[in-house]
C-alpha cells in the first residue's frame, strides 16, 4: 500500500512536469517576440525539470541516484538564469525591432550595460 | 495491475509526450525568424533530452545514464554560452566594419568636395583654372 502511495505521488509530480513542458511548448508558438518566447521556454528549464526529476526522486527512493538527480536540478537552477541573461543581452544588441516590442528607458541603458 | 506494469505505462507515456514536445521545439528552431529564437528552442530541446535520459535511466535501471544526463546538462549550457558569445563577436565585428566603411566613404566624399572647392591659399583659384585649361589644351 505504501508503495502505491509513493508511486502515485511520483507519477503526479512527473505528469505535472509534463503539463508544464506542454505549456512551455505552447508558449513558444503563441508569443511573437523572442523575449516573450524566452520567458516561456525558461519555464521548462526550471519548474518543468524540477517537477519531473522530483517525481523520479520520489519513485527511486533515497540513494545515490537521487543525489545525482538533485545535482542535475541544482545545476539547472544555476545555469538557466545565466543562459537567459546571455540570450537577452544578445537580443538587445542585435535585434532591430527591439524598441518596437519593449519599452526601454534611455537613462537605464546609458548607465547599465557595457 | 502491479506497480511494474503501471510504471511501464508511466515511463512510456512520459517519453512519448516529451518526444512530441521536442518535435514542437524543433519546428520552432527551424522556423524561428531570429537567431535568439533558434537558440531558445535549442536550449529547450536540451532540457527535454535531459528529462528523457533521466526517465530512461530509471526505466532501464541503469544508473550510469544519470552521469550522462549531468554531462549533457553541462554541455547544453556550454553550447548556449558559446553560441551567444560567438554570434555577438561576429555581429560586433560586422558593425565595426560597416561603420568603418561608412566613415571611409564619408571621408572620400568630403575630400572630393574639398578638392573641387578651391580653398588652397598659396595657389589662387584663377591660376589653378588657367593651369587646368592649359593642360586640357596641350
Amino acid at each position: 500500500m505504501i508503495e502505491w502511495i509513493r508511486f502515485i505521488v511520483g507519477s503526479l509530480c512527473i505528469i505535472c512536469g509534463l503539463v508544464i513542458a506542454v505549456i512551455a511548448a505552447f508558449g513558444l508558438f503563441k508569443f511573437k517576440f523572442a523575449m516573450n518566447r524566452m520567458h516561456a521556454a525558461a519555464i521548462t528549464d526550471t519548474l518543468g525539470i524540477l517537477m519531473v526529476l522530483l517525481g523520479l526522486i520520489v519513485l527511486r527512493g533515497f540513494c545515490f541516484d537521487s543525489l545525482k538527480l538533485g545535482l542535475i536540478i541544482l545545476f539547472f537552477w544555476f545555469a538557466s538564469p545565466v543562459s537567459s541573461h546571455l540570450l537577452a543581452g544578445m537580443e538587445v544588441e542585435i535585434s532591430d525591432r527591439f524598441k518596437d516590442n519593449c519599452e526601454v528607458e534611455e537613462t537605464e541603458r546609458k548607465g547599465g550595460r557595457t | 495491475m502491479t506497480i511494474a506494469e503501471a510504471s511501464e505505462f508511466l515511463y512510456g507515456g512520459a517519453i512519448l509526450v516529451l518526444i512530441l514536445i521536442m518535435f514542437a521545439g524543433l519546428i520552432r528552431a527551424i522556423r524561428g525568424p531570429e537567431i535568439a529564437d533558434r537558440i531558445v528552442a535549442v536550449n529547450m530541446l536540451g532540457t527535454l533530452t535531459i528529462m528523457i535520459i533521466c526517465i530512461l535511466s530509471l526505466w532501464q535501471n541503469e544508473s550510469y545514464l544519470l552521469d550522462v544526463a549531468l554531462i549533457y546538462a553541462m554541455i547544453s549550457f556550454l553550447a548556449v554560452v558559446v553560441l551567444t558569445r560567438v554570434y555577438l563577436g561576429v555581429h560586433r565585428e560586422h558593425v565595426k566594419e560597416k561603420s568603418r566603411e561608412a566613415a571611409e566613404a564619408q571621408q572620400m566624399e568630403t575630400s572630393a568636395v574639398m578638392s573641387t572647392v578651391p580653398s588652397s591659399e598659396d595657389v589662387s583659384p584663377a591660376d589653378a583654372r588657367v593651369d587646368i585649361r592649359k593642360g586640357g589644351d596641350s
